[in-house]
């Protein structure tokens, strides 16, 4: 199970992040509006947050494809974790941006 | 038919000839889309030519994880970046909060036509009519879209883009036209049974021929009083239990408001042009021209009968 | 190295085996896995006549919804037209969707997937076959009976989205839209099967060494393919089951007028609806990954990225469902969220797009049938993948949405992403299973007249879309300006339909399918599928050492037949395949199998009769069928947890393996923890919808049952749920009495459940709580109705586990059983816990 979420990293956390903007602009919306202020920098905080996980995922999974590791077919799945973490962190910043210019 | 229905139609298309602010943008961003659409399209089969029929040195070229990286990662993240931002941001620009003074219609969607209420400043309603918006030209109109029964979807192509009518909640829709004429709509959400012919007309008046119209409206309707053959036969034939002629005594609610429906540049909801022919036609046998509307039919009415209550109701201006 | 499970890696260089194998294995193998003789065809259970007959039926349902589109293009052709009336219409353009969606696209992939991954994975069959029989007939029947409502009028006519209030009882009275409700939501049970039996397949029925990273591309797509069904298809259960109670008993769940609300349902539909294209589009974009590699003769090019695209195609594709939903007035930032995650989802499909063509570049295009469909169908896929980034930008998608633009761009997607590449499919595999392949004359004709078919037939609609044409028009005014495009569009359908028409009589001429023969690798494929095989797939399961197995080792077929690996007989003269780790694919032990059975099929039979029979409101009937199922499926359950045979058997090269496991390593286990994913899914899109319809009204939200029964109910379900661990404790003690408490103690369980769950009921019924007066009553009564349904389930296995004590298959040595019965028992307590804590505690009084 480790292994599966190292490997999927990245993308959990941009389930994790997409799930979270989603909630709190939602929660803001019955609450007051999905786009008032003290939301949407609530929103953009998770964001960061969650780029920063996703960066410190990236930057582990290049070291660790460097160093090299004592397990059968390790480089195909660091190299996934690597990928996939890059591909994550595309994905928050994109879905970051709505609470800065597209609310 | 000779003459032709005004409606959603024709050439050039209409969601590439905006008539107002709420359309023009969406316009742009079209052609911008179209731009790179192509664009890609032409990298990716000029890649796929080169792959497939290429020189050798050409094809060693693009066979490797290189392409992969550029093509599939590098170019789109920066291609749909650039179009996110701006898309983001003209959606922002295009649903901006609403102000007070702004003119108010509300619109609401019932199977299969539209009912179109004018809205004074305390946002009561001041008359009602039937699938047709007339609108100043020139300013922002506020349309207040509900549901009286399904999901329908207001859409005029050449003004702005679709908007839901959902029961339970209220939308919100802005229009502007920049020049007077008639904007032909439709209904975009699939409603049941005769969902196709659910058109409707958005008129613009310059604003002294608006005010003019608007004072019109507001003045009870002066044919209706006088005794009349058609009158009668509309009495009769129990028309008043559904339609509503204001300043007389029929007030139906089902169906649409009659009071100036000779004035309307169609019937039956944007499908048939608005004549004393078509409206005989209409009442004797509606079901054979939209099937399934809320309209029974009425083949127990002469042609005398006919053409009187027609006659009558085209008087209705 | 370290290893994974404590094989040792070592072992694998005892392969190949010296020397001849003994006389008679071979037959021995043959006569185990033989064909059903005469009438006995039902009740094969064998992936090469399930996989067959799977994807026979699903291009069955493509021709019938083929010959619906033509219908419709033929009313369209010209304005006006009286060829079908609009109710005719309605139905047909309602059924042309459902069919190609539910009947076709998704079960053609699963029976893709079906057919070829045993062998693909060098595994002797799927690890669930009569499960996998089960999808099928029911699925069969199923299909079968939706189609034929059209000809009695019955058919729904919603659309294929069954958006309400429009197929609500007052504005559809009639039993049409219960055909969609009761069919659909039956197919996706069956597409639910079918899905566990892949994710353990490809994860536990592999070749050994068979590693992640030489799991097969195909491999993978369908994996995540059936990962993303397990996560998407309970919304759709869900929504559909919510429909049925809101028609039947009037709890209002869409109804506005009573505190639900319409967007709810467009939420849970596109919350499956979207993935489910990604869903359709995966399989089909394994298949040409493979396919390209053969026909350009190079590796895949960017296999890793490859694969990483489709994972993050399954993630971000569960970010995007609200994209149908830019016109509903939902607040802008959510709406532009949904837009960014619409992009970023078109990142990965580039990739694979591009990766295809570096592929193409690096080898040398060998012309052939399945060459054709690959490549036509890669440029379909990339205009239909730009036509979807334009409809991700929220504005453009407000002139899009709901006009004929988005029919066309919909079509280009799902043709070019998915019916080409499935055709190449088709014509690439269909070697392996007939003794002759499809003609290649006859394959070009196909290929051309359906690609310019296809975009004769859509390219047109984009612009008559931008021309105000909507969507789901029965008819149109002749002075739009449409006339010309439509007509045009109808030629083009034709056409399709005429390519059709030949791959059906190039079928009739060339498909020789269950024979002693195969026409073998004529594309010269890299895969372990194209080593021959008998109807006991693989002779000898070989170790794998390459991603590209039959490329890198040319010797390797003909060890493999010569039975020079693992399981080159039969090691307990029964059906078997090998069970490995996840990960690194080292084996583990021996799966004992099935054979041919009539159970799963009079279980399916009985339990579409049951649907059906709910459809046209013959309760009584239904019951019965219901419950005939009921014991079918029970009867089927029997055969498994068998008495154990040898301990350790020999499976191959003396490498000693056990023939029973049980506990988180059994593929048993496996399948009930995703059987309950699927149930948590229901569950949590259950408390979505409670929370949702909460927001729409929270003032009209009425006072929880009181904080003691709340404490009560929750330690009744946590008792429950210790005496099933207990039951499981007791057996494995293996005293003399062990059976006989562990049996005690697991009946107790469930009756405290069923007493508990009835109290849960009660506790609401005494609040003053009543389903049908607003949607606080309807969303906390469907919890409490999952909570029944599941409860009912445990109280059928205490039964089981009763009736199994009486007839002596109770033992320690065969825990399984009622390990599998206490986690589906400890779920469905914790699910309760969970119920009573969310409609208790939130919003609270």
């Amino acid at each position: 199970m480790a292994r599966w979420a190292w490997m999927l990293g990245g993308l959990i956390v941009w389930a994790i992040h997409f799930l979270g903007v989603y909630i709190i602009a939602s929660l803001g919306d019955v609450v007051d509006r999905a786009d008032a202020l003290a939301w949407r920098m609530a929103g953009l905080a998770f964001s960061g947050l969650c780029v920063a996980v996703v960066a410190i995922l990236l930057f582990l999974s290049l070291r660790r494809l460097r160093q090299g590791e004592d397990e059968p077919n390790w480089r195909f799945r660091e190299q996934l974790a690597a990928l996939g973490a890059f591909v994550s962190l595309v994905s928050i910043v994109w879905q970051a941006l709505p609470t800065v210019i597209g609310y | 038919m000779t003459e032709a229905v005004p409606g959603t139609s024709g050439w050039p298309p209409p969601v590439l000839d905006p008539a107002g602010p709420f359309a023009g943008p969406l316009n742009t961003l079209a052609w911008v889309l179209f731009g790179m659409g192509f664009l890609v399209l032409v990298v990716v089969l000029i890649a796929l030519g080169v792959a497939l029929f290429g020189p050798r040195k050409w094809r060693q070229r693009l066979g490797g994880e290189t392409l992969v990286w550029a093509g599939g990662l590098a170019f789109p993240i920066v291609v749909l970046s650039a179009l996110l931002i701006y898309g983001l941001g003209l959606t922002t620009h295009l649903t901006p909060d609403p102000e007070p003074g702004e003119m108010r219609v509300r619109v609401t969607g019932e199977m299969w036509w539209w009912r179109v209420a004018y809205l004074d400043d305390q946002g009561r309603e001041a008359w009602q009519d039937a699938n047709e918006v007339h609108i100043p030209v020139g300013s922002t109109v506020v349309l207040e879209l509900d549901s009286a029964d399904v999901i329908h979807s207001v859409w005029v192509p050449r003004l702005s883009g679709k908007v839901d009518m959902i029961p339970g909640r209220r939308n919100y829709m802005r229009i502007q036209a920049d020049e007077p004429g008639v904007y032909g709509g439709q209904c975009a959400e699939y409603c049941g049974g005769p969902h196709a012919l659910m058109g409707f007309v958005v008129v613009a008046h310059e604003p002294e021929a608006y005010a003019a119209w608007a004072a019109r409206q507001a003045t009870p309707v002066q044919t209706a009083a006088l005794p009349s053959p058609g009158a009668e036969v509309f009495d009769r034939a129990g028309c008043g239990a559904c339609h509503a002629v204001r300043g007389t005594e029929f007030n139906g609610l089902a169906g649409p408001d009659l009071s100036r429906v000779g004035a309307r540049r169609t019937i039956g909801a944007g499908i048939l042009p608005n004549n004393e022919g078509t409206l005989g036609g209409w009442i004797s046998d509606s079901q054979s021209i939209k099937p399934g509307n809320r309209m029974p039919a009425y083949p127990v009415l002469t042609g005398q009968e006919l053409r009187d209550v027609s006659a009558w109701l085209k008087g209705l201006q | 190295m370290k290893s994974e499970t404590g094989f040792d890696p070592a072992l694998y260089d005892r392969f190949p085996t010296k020397g001849e194998r003994p006389e008679g294995e071979l037959e021995e193998l043959e006569r185990i896995w033989c064909r059903p003789k005469g009438w006995g065809w039902v009740t094969a259970i064998n992936n090469n006549f399930i996989g067959v007959y799977f994807v026979g039926a699903a291009m069955l349902f493509f021709c019938l919804a083929g010959i619906l589109a033509l219908l419709i293009r033929t009313q369209l052709a010209v304005p006006m037209n009286g060829f079908l009336p609009q109710e005719t219409y309605n139905q047909i353009f309602t059924v042309h969707g459902t069919m190609m969606m539910f009947l076709f696209a998704v079960p053609a992939v699963e029976a893709l997937g079906v057919v070829l991954l045993p062998q693909m994975l060098g595994a002797r069959d799927l690890p669930f076959p009569r499960l996998g029989a089960y999808a099928f007939w029911a699925y069969l029947v199923g299909g079968l009976a939706f189609f034929s409502s059209l000809f009695f009028g019955l058919a729904p006519n919603g659309g294929w989205f069954m958006y309400p209030p429009l197929t609500s009882m007052t504005y559809s009275p009639g039993i049409n839209a219960d055909f969609w409700l009761l069919g659909i939501g039956f197919i996706e049970i069956s597409a639910i099967a079918g899905a566990i039996e892949i994710i353990v397949g490809v994860l536990r029925n592999r070749a050994p060494g068979m590693t992640l990273d030489k799991l097969p591309v195909f491999a993978w797509a369908m994996l995540i393919f059936a990962v993303m069904i397990i996560i998407a298809f309970p919304s759709v259960i869900l929504a559909t089951t919510l429909m049925e109670l809101e028609r039947v008993f009037g709890w209002p769940f869409f109804d506005a007028l009573k505190g639900g609300d319409p967007l709810l349902w467009q939420h849970l539909f596109w919350f499956f609806g979207h993935p489910e294209v990604y869903i359709i589009f995966l399989p089909a974009a394994g298949a040409t990954s493979t396919i390209i590699a053969v026909v350009a003769g190079a590796k895949l090019v960017g296999h890793r990225m490859v694969v990483l695209a489709m994972l993050a195609t399954g993630f971000i594709s569960f970010g995007v469902w609200s994209h149908h939903m830019f016109t509903t007035g939902m607040p802008t930032i959510s709406t532009s969220f949904f837009s960014a995650a619409s992009m970023a989802v078109s990142i990965p499909a580039g990739v694979q797009v591009f990766a295809w063509i570096a592929t193409l570049a690096a080898g040398r295009l060998k012309v052939s049938t399945p060459a054709l469909f690959a490549v036509g169908g890669l440029t379909i896929f990339v205009m239909g993948g730009l036509t979807g980034v334009m409809v991700a930008m929220v504005p453009f998608d407000w002139q899009a949405h709901d006009s004929y633009f988005i029919v066309a761009h919909l079509h280009y997607v799902l043709i070019g992403g998915m019916v080409f590449p499935f055709f190449a499919a088709l014509y690439y595999w269909m070697p392996m299973s007939s003794a002759r392949p499809l003609s290649e004359r006859w394959g070009r004709w196909v290929f051309w007249l359906m690609f310019w078919g296809m975009h004769i037939t859509f390219l047109p609609m984009h612009l008559v879309g931008l021309m105000g044409m909507p969507r789901r028009v029965y008819t149109y005014l002749p002075d739009r300006g449409w006339d010309v495009i439509n007509l045009v569009t109808t030629v083009g359908a034709f056409l399709f339909g005429l390519a059709v028409l030949l791959w059906i009589i190039d079928m009739a001429r060339n498909f020789r399918p269950f024979g002693d023969r195969e026409a073998g690798n004529v594309f010269g494929g890299p895969g372990l599928e194209w080593i021959p095989t008998g109807l006991y797939s693989v002779r000898s399961i070989p170790v794998v050492k390459s991603l590209y197995p039959l490329w890198d080792d040319p010797q390797l077929s003909k060890d493999v037949v010569a039975g020079r690996y693992f399981l080159p007989n039969s090691a307990t003269g029964e059906r078997e395949t090998l069970v490995v780790s996840a990960l690194n694919a080292e084996p583990q032990y021996l799966q004992r199998m099935p054979v041919p059975g009539v159970w799963h099929v009079l279980a399916a039979v009985l339990t579409a009769a049951a649907f059906l029979l709910l459809t046209v409101q013959a309760y009584w009937p239904a019951l019965v069928g219901a419950v005939g199922a009921v014991l079918c499926m029970m009867r089927w359950c029997w055969d498994l947890d068998r008495p154990r045979v040898a301990d350790m058997v020999d499976i191959g090269a003396g490498i000693m393996a056990p023939t029973y496991v049980s506990g988180p390593r059994s593929h048993g286990w496996w399948a009930m923890v995703i059987t309950l994913v699927v149930a948590g899914m229901i569950l949590l899109l259950n408390a979505f919808s409670y929370v949702f319809l909460w927001s729409r009204d929270p003032g009209a939200w009425g006072s929880p049952p009181p904080m003691m029964a709340t404490a009560l109910l929750v330690a009744g379900y946590v008792g429950a749920a210790g005496l099933g661990w207990l039951s499981c404790k007791a057996l494995a003690l293996d005293r003399a009495r062990s059976p006989v408490i562990a049996t005690g103690l697991m009946v107790l369980a469930t009756g405290l459940l069923c007493v508990v769950t009835y109290s849960d009921i009660q506790a609401w019924l005494g609040a003053g709580l009543r389903p049908s007066t607003n949607a606080q009553g309807a969303t906390v009564a469907s919890l409490l109705v999952w909570q029944g349904s599941l409860t009912g389930i445990t109280g059928l296995m205490g039964v089981y586990a009763l009736l199994r004590l009486v007839f002596g298959h109770v033992e320690a040595r065969r825990p399984s059983t009622f390990q599998l019965i206490a986690l589906f028992l400890g779920y469905t307590a914790g699910q309760g816990v969970f119920g009573v804590l969310l409609t208790h505690l939130f919003p609270g009084s």
